[in-house]
């Protein structure tokens, strides 16, 4: 059974549909409430959660924090995903959900004149001002999305369908959805469900690690995680022990394999690791 | 009666997901066949239409308002085409050069870079590297002739009614998908947007008649009411009201013609 991830450039248009999909077709919803079971798991504040997601906050929200807050809603999010028959809207699932087939990744694109329109009113600015407000509101989702998770979430590759709704209503898009989701290539499958395990085991040791070792990529393959850690050589010794403990503490995690990079954009996570690996 | 127009990037299987469409809904294909119909229609060579459809404008082209002129008459072209019959157009900028009429439907064909790159490798025998080159060029130039010619980035998606990433779906169910949100009864031709595509073939051609000489002209048509906006001076516009004056001859469906000057042209216009 599909799972669906819905995001949009307008918090309340993706909801709505969020939620009339999960009612229609006896979905459970993940949304926004999710933020009050992280904020008690990771004894972190619910405000903070939000501001690590919308990206506000300011200076408030370091970097390197913010990147652990999404790190807990990204571990939380796959475990609700996990579960099969989820429909998953405002919490950017769209951005670290990859490559696992039965997941229909959908962007709804709001009116773009009844937005205008409608925040021009609410913000009591003129048509120009909104416009322009709204635009440099994009260039910082762009900016943070980038930085957070590598990806642009304005790129319609990332996406499987993007749909406007201009002359494409609220419920026709639930038909799209629909009709989309009954084709072969989203159906559940033994691989992407095993894809979509991977991921949930990689967010969970990346919450275990990256309080310590912010400068991460991990990826899992059945029980075995395999961690990118940028660090001097001075360190590695320490670094590669120490994120196989932690690492080896999560549940289900078997093999731990550290390679340690001078940056890790050239850490190639998908390549198969050599056999050597750096195991001092 | 409706009309599909299919963007894509390069090597997104976008020409292959037109012709399954058609084929599906019986329309007609319709791509490069429009150049060929602005070429004997305006006397220009299908190479030299062809060339301003595809590469962006360089500087003396800029300087020259020639592209402007040819953009106009495959414009032209493809609107008097497309008022016929159901179409799907898979050719240059169908969804900038038909807007503004509700039976059109906007589809941009997508793909992630892996894919177009692994398409490129095995279709020109080339590395990943200069695979990724070619693809970001050919990007880059759509980019650079969309931006150049009607101010706005070709990938940006609300430019679109519905964005389909295809590796994701296979050719035939994106164009299954495709099908199915062109027989949505939002998409239907009405006598509302029956009459706005009349407008925009009439828009069109009075535009084609004059951007050669006034290359600033922007054009407007409402139940055969042509507006023709020139943001020149007093002087230029003159010459444009005295050219104007003999279009109501010479082009059919022409109510009324008027000619405002200095004033700014409404987003509809072409």
């Amino acid at each position: 059974m599909t799972s669906i991830l819905i995001s949009s450039d307008d918090q309340q248009v993706g909801e709505d549909i969020a939620h009339r999909l999960a009612e229609r077709e006896g979905y459970e919803y993940v949304g926004r409430s999710l933020l009050k079971d992280v904020a008690e798991k990771a004894e972190v504040s619910e405000e903070k959660l939000r501001w690590a997601l919308d990206g506000t906050g300011g200076r408030k929200v370091s970097k390197k924090e913010r990147d652990i807050l999404l790190s807990y809603i990204q571990a939380e999010t796959m475990e609700r995903l996990a579960r099969d028959n989820v429909v998953c809207a405002d919490l950017v699932a769209h951005l670290y959900v990859r490559d696992v087939s039965h997941v229909l990744q959908l962007r709804v694109l709001a009116n773009p004149e009844a937005r205008l329109e409608a925040y021009a009113a609410q913000n009591n600015l003129s048509r120009k001002k909104a416009k322009k407000t709204l635009e440099k509101d994009r260039a910082s989702r762009v900016r943070w999305s980038t930085e957070s998770f590598g990806v642009s979430e304005y790129d319609p590759a990332i996406y499987d369908i993007v749909v406007q709704l201009k002359q494409i209503d609220a419920d026709k898009v639930l038909q799209i959805i629909r009709d989309t989701a009954a084709f072969r290539g989203f159906q559940t499958m033994t691989y992407s469900r095993m894809c979509l395990q991977n991921l949930l085991l990689a967010s969970k040791v990346r919450v275990a690690l990256l309080p310590t070792y912010p400068e991460i990529r991990v990826k899992a393959d059945g029980n075995r995680v395999i961690v990118h850690v940028k660090c001097s050589k001075r360190h590695k010794p320490q670094t590669v022990s120490g994120i196989k403990e932690l690492a080896g503490n999560v549940e289900t995690v078997g093999l731990v394999e550290v390679h340690v990079v001078s940056n890790l954009r050239d850490a190639d996570v998908d390549a198969e690791p050599s056999p050597i690996t750096n195991d001092e | 009666m409706t009309v599909i127009t299919i963007s894509r990037g390069s090597k997104s299987m976008g020409t292959a997901v037109a012709d399954q469409v058609a084929e599906t809904l019986g329309y007609e294909c319709l791509s490069r066949a429009v150049l060929l119909e602005a070429s004997e229609q305006y006397d220009i060579p299908e190479i030299k239409l062809a060339k301003a459809m595809q590469d962006a404008p360089s500087i003396l082209e800029r300087l020259g308002h020639r592209k402007h002129s040819y953009v106009a008459c495959v414009q032209s072209a493809l609107a008097r085409h497309v008022a016929r019959d159901d179409i799907v157009y898979h050719g240059y900028a169908g969804h900038m050069l038909l807007k503004n009429v509700s039976h059109v439907v906007k589809v941009r064909i997508v793909a992630g870079m892996e894919h177009r790159v692994s398409i490129v490798m095995h279709q020109e025998s080339l590395s990943e590297a200069d695979a990724f080159h070619y693809i970001q060029k050919m990007d880059k130039g759509r980019q650079k002739w969309t931006k150049s010619l009607y101010g706005v980035d070709p990938t940006d998606v609300t430019l679109y009614d519905l964005v389909l990433n295809v590796p994701r779906f296979g050719m035939e169910d994106a164009a299954d998908l495709i099908c199915r949100s062109a027989r949505l009864k939002q998409f239907a031709s009405t006598p509302d947007s029956k009459r706005d595509m009349a407008d925009l073939v009439l828009a069109c051609e009075v535009k084609a008649a004059l951007v050669e000489e006034h290359p600033d002209v922007a054009v407007t048509s409402k139940s055969g009411n042509v507006l023709v906006y020139s943001a020149a001076g007093d002087r230029h516009g003159r010459k444009v009201r005295s050219q104007v004056e003999s279009l109501c001859q010479s082009i059919d469906g022409i109510n009324n013609i008027e000619v405002h000057v200095g004033a700014a042209a409404p987003e509809s216009a072409v």
